[in-house]
């Protein structure tokens, strides 16, 4: 009888920070798998995006989170990726649920586009955009969340000409606009609607994006 | 009726406008026409936003000045011309209709034309061969 090969459980401990100059690297790389939930987002680079490593990807989690990278790198070998991403499959149900979201979806999508996706030249959305909007989704809702509110994942997305993305949350009462730019800076646009069918616009300046998802968060609660 | 084109025409509120439009710079919302602030965008090196005056030329020809799969959104030249966005005939030898909105600064002004935008001619989905899989966690 052979006996089944022993396979290391993996654990956050064995999460590391990246060097500046690696996370740099995967600003301009191309992901080769984007998969975004409430929950988290999970972004996989082809190891030849980034030969020294085996594998790679940035998971946004729930319980741990280092904002001014705007996400955890963490590394593992090809034997214990199965395994990591079956834990993760296990842990965001809820993820594969709001992954139907017709809204998400196209935030998937867009976060796939090739350059020229325009036909005018337009940037491909840069990586870090993606890292931030997942994490801002995210942090929208722990947000709601921790005031006793539904959860709102933003109701659709587009991808900016100069590889930015823009999220849009929609109530009756307001729309709001978000530009994530391709430096991971964060904007907002809270559009009120008026009685006659006219809009007043509030703008924002460069937020940090904790400060940006209290603010939508807070204004989405005020509905 | 097409206009001479020989001349600048002065923009006026009574003149409609095309913007082409890519498929991601809009969707269905509540069946209708949504296009989204980013298609109003100006690229850093243009003074200002690459309109086609309706009247001199038709929303397909406008189109055509792109891909054949972009998609044309209309708005009425009121709409930047009462907010302080000029909008300034400036035919180019293949595209006599070509005009440029002016002004177009901060996302409110994006916003305000996009939302003031029907959409005669719908995008379709350019035809790419994306490397990129897209898949849910569960796969």
């Amino acid at each position: 009888m052979v006996a089944a090969p022993i396979r290391p459980e993996p654990t956050t401990t064995q999460i590391r920070y990246n060097q500046v100059d690696d996370f740099q690297a995967f600003r301009t790389s191309r992901p080769k798998r984007v998969s975004f939930g409430t929950s988290g987002t999970e972004i996989h680079w082809n190891a030849t995006n980034y030969p020294p490593l085996k594998k790679q990807f940035m998971v946004f989690a729930t319980d741990n989170i280092k904002r001014e990278f705007g996400a955890l790198v963490t590394t593992f070998t090809a034997e214990r990726m199965s395994s990591v991403t079956t834990r993760l499959n296990e842990r965001h149900t809820e993820v594969v649920a709001q992954l139907s979201s017709p809204a998400l979806r196209r935030l998937t999508k867009i976060a796939a586009l090739e350059a020229n996706w325009d036909s005018e030249g337009a940037e491909s959305p840069a990586a870090l955009a993606i890292a931030r909007a997942g994490l801002l989704i995210q942090l929208v809702n722990e947000n709601l969340a921790s005031s006793g509110k539904s959860i709102h994942p933003p109701d659709t997305s587009a991808p900016l000409h100069n590889g930015g993305i823009q999220l849009e949350w929609w109530s009756s009462a307001l729309d709001i606009e978000t530009y994530i730019e391709p430096n991971g800076s964060v904007r907002c646009l809270f559009a009120n609607k008026l009685p006659d069918g006219a809009e007043d616009y509030d703008e924002t300046g460069d937020l940090g994006i904790s400060d940006a998802a209290s603010e939508i968060a807070d204004r989405l609660s005020a509905e | 009726m097409r206009e001479p084109v020989s001349e600048r025409v002065t923009i006026t509120r009574d003149h409609f406008l095309y913007r082409r439009i890519a498929s991601f710079e809009m969707e269905m919302r509540d069946g209708q026409p949504y296009v989204f602030s980013s298609a109003f965008r100006r690229d850093p090196d243009e003074a200002g936003l690459s309109v086609y005056v309706e009247g001199i030329e038709t929303a397909e020809q406008a189109r055509d000045h792109g891909q054949p799969y972009h998609g044309v959104a209309r708005l009425s030249a009121s709409v930047p011309l009462d907010n302080n966005m000029p909008v300034i005939h400036q035919p180019l030898a293949d595209a006599h209709g070509h005009a440029e909105i002016m002004e177009v600064n901060g996302d409110g002004r994006k916003r305000k034309l996009a939302r003031a935008c029907s959409v005669p001619i719908l995008p379709t989905a350019m035809p790419v061969d994306s490397k990129l899989k897209v898949v849910d966690l569960d796969d």
